[in-house]
């Protein structure tokens, strides 16, 4: 294989392979920590710099709110065993974040995760696959810490592991139907390629420069008295075994052109002459770690819900037009902060393109909303959702408002930026986009703010968006609902048990009621119990005065 | 550029990249010029290192060449003196040694051979080659003793009045002679040699001292060289060429009697001549010498010389060899007690 044009990259994300990372730059690094130059960071740097596929979505437009880079590092964690690597989360979050607006790349990926779940020896070839490429990762980012190491080992080390790493690619991959092929022609072509010949020859120099039989007596203590050499065979079949004589001359050579003088220089320049030949392939799989890490990843999210009860899957994608459902939806940050999510089940008309939620507080409204945004964005990434089941929408977006940070230098007051917010929203809403809004217009009076509510909730409808948007002015969505004036705009409520506790299921309607008392009491802000506080504070403070006097 | 690293066995392109990977170094232009000149000191050391190793291997070839052949001139030196000797000759120190031993255990009597009888005969026999030796009787029993008499065998009034008596065996002219014979002591008659140097020098002809140069050093090579040189070499293949053994045993002296300055006293002394081929004894005396007929003035200092003397010209007179006159000036020399 000529090693300077390479025709294959193995990209696992992409239906047709891209080389996403700077391949120049990262030779040039990987050249360097070959050589023990530099230290930590090659792998992450050229990921985290990595272009990815075209995407629509801007991820500055929701991943806070959905506290996307959480999500990557507890959800997306890869745990192989009891080994837990350390991953480039980074890369992973831009590729969660902006996932590709061609649906052919979406199914590439479903179709190897698919494979995955299906075939556990493919999932235990690729995670073996994905533990030999992070050895490889610590053996050239640890080099400052291994300075007395010898370099030889180290180098040797790094060609013995690559080599370990084409054969298992080559080996075994050779069956898979999905993009997973892709490793078993990668490895294939570099193996039969003259720098790894030449890189087999090497490991073998290494291994056995020479054969000897010996011939040992032992005496009757199981002591050894004696040995012969009974006969001694040179690898003279490998590409680098010399004659002595000329390996001496080999020395004074390497002398002569500045080198010390001794064998290990010798070999440092053969492990160089075969290194030099791979350097290309060694690129290769750098990129090729990072697209193992978003499917393990994946993977480790699915085996997670699943150590909790719960489902997830690849969704299917339907029409503008058609039902949408999320069956056995949960929140997956509720999951990694240690509660178990209470799933729940979702089915939107196919005219519906606007859902009103309203319910108490604490019922899981907002909760949803963060559900619906990771599903829809997952379901894009082509992984798994967190749902038992599912028929989504394509978004062209996703703009999410949950969170009302107060900034020390923000200009206007609460309502100024709720519309501030409100403006942003239309300014880079594209039509067929995700929006889910926590609380619309909640930072003014109720009759000011229902009309800018109804003045964005109807804008929205023109740009066919699924909005998911969360209210308390329950009498002004009740009317809303009754009269029927903005087309497409459906009502979901948060089911209440008889006792009027929320059930964090969701059925059709609006709620009656935001149980603020309850929440109130639950919460212990209760007329009693806060006349309760007041005596105690003031006894207190008469205790402490009396104390000073 | 070719490389040693590249082998037939490698593919076209392996062997391209190993010749990058030792020559493809990246220098920038600043840096250029300091690789360079570690380059061509790294080659000039190289170079020193070879011709360093090639002078030593020059030099160590010479040194063993002149070793070779000053190891070749030695042996060839052994070989061309032990060329005309033959091994009976060789042996010659254990002869004498046997004989000796003999002749100082019992004495058995005086004997003259016929063909010693006589001036002339005397004279012919004392001609040959021989080997002389004296020594104390204690001494001469044992082989240490033998050595040690050996080696203070010189030239004595006793060899040199026998071989070229005095014509008067007055006072005078015995003193004289053993004046004379303490005067050469070291120059032995050309008929009489010492056998110390057949002692000395036999081992540098055996066999064993030939094994040795083959195998000495440099440093050992010369030692033996410088040995052979300082050994008497032709006195001792004379020696060994000897055909009689002149050997004179002096017995323990009279203890009642005073003792001479010089440690002459008087004393039985037993004179043999002995054919080394076959060990015939030619002549066996005992004859005792005395000093107390020396005048007090001389007797302190040529005492042992004159004693000697006096034995030799009385050996003479018993084989009828010595027309040697007496009281020339009124002063008449022991005469020998049977």
């Amino acid at each position: 294989m000529a090693s300077e044009q390479l025709p294959l990259v193995p990209d696992l994300l992409h239906a047709v392979p891209m080389q996403r990372i700077d391949f120049e730059q990262t030779r040039f690094a990987i050249n360097l920590a070959f050589a023990g130059g530099v230290s930590g960071g090659l792998f992450s740097d050229a990921l985290e710099k990595a272009t990815i596929a075209p995407s629509t979505w801007a991820p500055t437009a929701f991943a806070g709110d959905l506290f996307l880079q959480r999500f990557v590092a507890q959800c997306f964690k890869i745990q192989i065993g009891k080994v837990s690597p350390t991953s480039v989360n980074g890369h992973l979050l831009r590729l969660l974040a902006q996932p590709p607006d061609d649906s052919e790349v979406v199914g590439f990926r479903r179709f190897i995760l698919a494979e995955l779940v299906q075939s556990a020896q493919c999932r235990a070839s690729l995670e073996s696959l994905y533990l030999d490429i992070a050895r490889l990762r610590g053996l050239f980012e640890s080099t400052g810490a291994m300075r007395i190491w010898d370099a030889n080992r180290r180098k040797l080390d790094i060609l013995q592991t690559f080599k370990q790493i084409i054969d298992t690619m080559a080996d075994a991959f050779e069956t898979a139907s999905s993009g997973l092929r892709r490793l078993s022609e990668f490895g294939s072509l570099i193996r039969s390629s003259e720098p790894y010949r030449a890189l087999a020859d090497l490991i073998g120099y290494d291994a056995e420069l020479a054969t000897m039989n010996l011939r040992l007596s032992i005496g009757a203590d199981g002591r050894i008295r004696n040995f012969q050499i009974a006969a001694i065979r040179e690898n003279t079949d490998n590409a680098f075994v010399n004659p002595v004589w000329r390996r001496w001359l080999a020395k004074l050579e390497l002398f002569a052109r500045g080198y010390r003088l001794s064998e290990s220089e010798v070999m440092a320049r053969l492990v160089d002459s075969v290194f030099s030949g791979l350097e290309l392939p060694f690129v290769a799989l750098v990129q090729c770690f990072g697209d193992l890490e978003f499917y393990l990843g994946a993977l480790g999210f699915r085996d997670r819900a699943q150590g909790a009860g719960l489902a997830v899957c690849l969704p299917d994608f339907v029409g503008e037009d058609d039902a949408r459902t999320l069956h056995g939806l949960f929140n997956p940050l509720l999951l990694m902060s240690g509660v178990v999510p209470v799933p729940c089940d979702l089915d939107f008309e196919g005219h519906s393109s606007t859902m009103l939620i309203t319910g108490p507080n604490s019922g899981g409204k907002t909760r949803l909303l963060q559900s619906l945004g990771l599903a829809q964005l997952l379901a894009q990434g082509g992984v798994f959702i967190p749902a038992r089941a599912g028929r989504v929408r394509w978004a062209s977006g996703l703009i999410a408002s949950l969170i009302e940070e107060t900034k020390a230098d923000q200009m206007e007051g609460r309502l100024g930026m709720e519309l501030v917010r409100i403006r942003a929203l239309f300014e880079s809403l594209p039509p067929g986009a995700m929006v889910i809004l926590d609380e619309l217009c909640s930072g003014t009076n109720p009759s000011e703010g229902e009309q800018i509510f109804e003045l964005v909730v109807s804008m929205l409808n023109r740009l066919r968006p699924q909005a998911f948007i969360t209210t308390h002015f329950l009498t002004f969505a009740a009317r809303l609902e009754q009269s029927g004036k903005i087309s497409g705009l459906g009502f979901l409520q948060v089911e209440l048990d008889p006792q009027r506790r929320p059930t964090y299921q969701f059925t059709a309607g609006v709620a009656r009621t935001s149980l603020a008392a309850h929440t109130a009491e639950r919460l212990g802000v209760t007329g009693e119990q806060l006349l309760l506080l007041i005596e105690q504070n003031v006894h207190k403070h008469h205790a402490l005065r009396q104390v000073r006097n | 550029m070719p490389t040693f690293l590249t082998t037939r066995k490698m593919s076209p392109e392996l062997a391209k990249r190993v010749r990058a990977s030792v020559s493809g170094r990246r220098v920038d232009s600043k840096t250029r010029a300091l690789p360079r000149l570690g380059s061509i000191l790294r080659v000039g050391a190289v170079l020193a290192v070879i011709a360093v190793a090639a002078l030593v291997v020059s030099n160590n070839r010479r040194a063993n060449a002149e070793v070779a052949r000053q190891r070749d001139t030695l042996l060839a030196r052994v070989r061309a003196e032990t060329a005309d000797v033959t091994q009976q000759q060789l042996a010659i120190g254990r002869r004498v040694e046997s004989l000796v031993a003999d002749a100082a255990g019992v004495y058995a009597g005086d004997w003259v051979a016929d063909e010693l009888k006589g001036e002339d005969a005397f004279s012919k026999a004392l001609g040959r080659q021989m080997v002389y030796v004296r020594g104390p009787l204690a001494k001469l029993g044992s082989p240490a003793g033998f050595k040690e008499s050996a080696a203070e065998s010189f030239k004595d009034a006793f060899s040199s009045c026998l071989l070229d008596p005095p014509t008067t065996r007055t006072e005078r002219a015995l003193s004289n002679k053993a004046r004379a014979a303490l005067g050469q002591r070291g120059a032995a008659p050309s008929s009489i040699e010492r056998i110390q140097a057949a002692l000395i020098s036999l081992p540098l002809l055996l066999p064993e001292w030939q094994a040795r140069v083959r195998s000495a050093d440099v440093a050992e090579l010369s030692k033996l060289a410088a040995t052979l040189s300082k050994a008497p070499i032709g006195a001792a293949k004379r020696a060994m060429k000897a055909d009689l053994l002149l050997l004179v045993i002096d017995e323990p002296g009279d203890t009642q009697g005073p003792t001479e300055l010089d440690g002459e006293r008087p004393h039985w002394v037993r004179v043999q001549m002995v054919q080394l081929a076959t060990g015939a004894v030619q002549l066996r005396l005992r004859l005792r010498v005395d000093p107390s007929w020396i005048s007090p003035s001389v007797r302190a200092e040529h005492a042992s010389g004159i004693d000697s003397c006096a034995l030799a010209l009385d050996v003479r007179a018993r084989v009828g060899a010595s027309p040697t006159r007496h009281a020339a000036e009124g002063m008449q020399g022991p005469r020998a007690t049977r």
